[in-house]
């Protein structure tokens, strides 16, 4: 029997982009229309299989950045990897994503982290376009579109940052 | 005070086995915690916290089971490390309610600006569409009053192609010469002409061309400049006086190159006044009146051919009347005999006969108080000759 492992993996970005639930949608498989915002930290655990072995990913969703309550930074230590959301209808929620990713290098240096771009159930609304997707492609992110309502993308995503973690 | 807070605290040594716990677990959800084993797989949130590296360290608002929010002290103390858990949901559920509509009033926000500008947008296309449907349509209107003025000038050059009337000696007979002309719209399709042959060789001709407009208009001036064109030629006097010989070499001409199928049906007149009779071709035209000097009216029915236009080939022929002081010939056309009232009856050939002697401006008062201030639907043209009594 293989030991198990334990990752802890965190949950950023600006308020209201989908962070609960990406991670509702993850652990339980469900989603809800309603907006509960987040205060503090909310933590759970997804167990996962990697090739054989079975990982605790330990989910640490963080209430989210606006203009006067910044990011407890501290909430990182001892991560793993992160999860960075965006929300894909909101512009301004991108460079929320792109600042946090900044300082989270520059306090806790070069994690694994994986960039979502949420809602992309709501095609009439989206303001991302591939151009910018692919700019950030090109730096070496790992980035896709995703939707916490229909569970697209959130699967591939985790998994794929699990991995890294784990390597 | 403690007792608010629900205070819980866990002991954990250095190899992170706990080795302690005590205080109000259960409110976090921790009552099952075993002493002796590693915390982490007990207490799995502590994940990545320890080995705790600075002392004291503090992790707020962690949310536990059962919806209760604590706050995370962590304490070294010879070499573990002591964690309070401290309850602060009634502060979580505080903030969160200020927290929330604080959301909810910027999202709000957010979307207004967004919904804005999005009107902005729409208003600035609408604005732009109209701009450019106002530039479309002040270009139109001024296209539109350039055609007018041009077909007004069309018109203008058309009808001065109308011939005065003749009044004169031809042959040894007193002969005078009317014609109406009076287009439908502001070009028409309807010729009307007469010229004098050597003196004793009146020559007439009314035509109307099978279309409306700027086309039939281009036609009829094509078909009057080959008829006066064959004026100048010393084999004038024998074209006319056989006026089939003029039809043919028109027609021929008209058929040649006619890819808009138009054909003109045509009636020529010519009267010799010397030999007091009046030769005449009707290719396909309406049969002309000749009213005598007694009152008679009879129509000139000879066929004489098919209208010009319609093929090179054609074969006319011509009939000769004798005419003598006080007789009439008039032609004219289908606009006259097929001018319609209110009720879409027709003028009538008959009646065109009943008012021969009056003249032709009485004939045309007639004819447009019969259309009763309708639309004059068709070209309207006619030539009326008169032997004078002498």
């Amino acid at each position: 029997m293989t030991a198990m492992l334990q990752k802890k993996i965190c949950m950023l970005g600006a308020f209201s982009v989908g962070k609960t639930s990406l991670v509702r949608r993850y652990v339980s498989s469900v989603f809800s229309d309603t907006y509960l915002t987040t205060v503090g930290v909310k933590i759970d655990k997804k167990t996962v299989d990697l090739d054989g072995r079975t990982v605790n990913l330990i989910l640490w969703d963080l209430a989210g950045e606006d203009d006067v309550n910044a990011l407890r930074l501290s909430y990182l230590r001892g991560a793993a990897g992160y999860v960075l959301v965006a929300d894909g209808t909101r512009p301004a929620t991108l460079d929320v994503a792109l600042s946090l990713r900044g300082r989270v290098e520059a306090d806790y240096g070069p994690l694994p982290f994986v960039l979502l771009l949420n809602k992309n159930d709501l095609p009439d609304q989206w303001t991302i376009t591939e151009g910018d997707m692919d700019g950030l492609r090109n730096a070496g992110w790992w980035v896709r579109s995703s939707s916490a309502r229909t569970g697209e993308g959130v699967e591939d995503a985790f998994m794929d940052l699990a991995v890294r973690t784990v390597r | 005070m403690v007792g608010e807070r629900a205070v819980a605290w866990l002991q954990i040594d250095t190899d992170l086995i706990l080795t302690g716990a005590g205080g109000r677990l259960d409110r976090y959800g921790l009552a099952e915690l075993r002493a002796g084993e590693p915390v982490l797989d007990q207490a799995y949130f502590l994940e990545g916290l320890l080995p705790l590296e600075e002392t004291p360290y503090f992790v707020p608002s962690v949310e536990m089971a059962g919806d209760v929010s604590a706050d995370l002290h962590f304490h070294i103390d010879g070499g573990g490390v002591w964690l309070l858990l401290l309850d602060v949901t009634a502060e979580r559920d505080a903030t969160r309610r200020i927290q929330q509509k604080a959301y909810d009033m910027t999202l709000l926000q957010e979307k207004e600006v967004l919904l804005n500008r999005r009107l902005e947008a729409v208003n600035a296309a609408l604005r732009e569409t109209q701009r450019e449907l106002e530039a479309s349509r002040d270009l139109a209107r001024r296209e539109l009053e350039r055609k007018h003025l041009e077909l007004a000038e069309a018109r203008t050059l058309q009808l001065a192609l109308a011939p005065p009337p003749f009044r004169g000696v031809v042959g040894t007979r007193a002969v005078a010469v009317d014609v109406i002309l009076e287009p439908a719209k502001e070009v028409g399709g309807d010729l009307v002409d007469h010229f004098l042959i050597d003196n004793d060789l009146l020559v007439f001709l009314l035509g109307d061309v099978s279309d409306k407009g700027a086309g039939a208009a281009l036609m009829m001036a094509r078909t009057h400049a080959l008829f006066r064109g064959l004026i100048n030629r010393p084999d004038a006097p024998s074209l006319f006086r056989a006026p089939e010989n003029a039809v043919r070499l028109v027609n021929r001409t008209l058929s040649a190159s006619n890819a808009s199928c138009m054909f003109v049906t045509l009636l020529i007149a010519a009267f010799d006044g010397a030999a007091k009779r009046l030769t005449y071709t009707r290719a396909g035209h309406v049969p002309p009146f000749l009213r005598r000097f007694d009152g008679a009216v009879e129509r000139l029915g000879a066929a004489g051919g098919l209208p010009l236009g319609l093929s090179e080939d054609a074969v006319y022929r011509s009939e000769s009347v004798v005419l003598r002081p006080g007789d009439e010939v008039l032609t004219v056309t289908d606009g006259i005999t097929e001018a319609m009232d209110s009720s879409q009856a027709q003028f009538g050939e008959d009646r065109v006969g009943e008012l021969m002697g009056g003249g032709l401006q009485r004939l045309l008062k007639d004819v447009k108080a019969f259309e009763a201030g309708g639309v004059q639907s068709d070209d309207i043209a006619a030539v009326l000759l008169r032997i004078e009594n002498t």
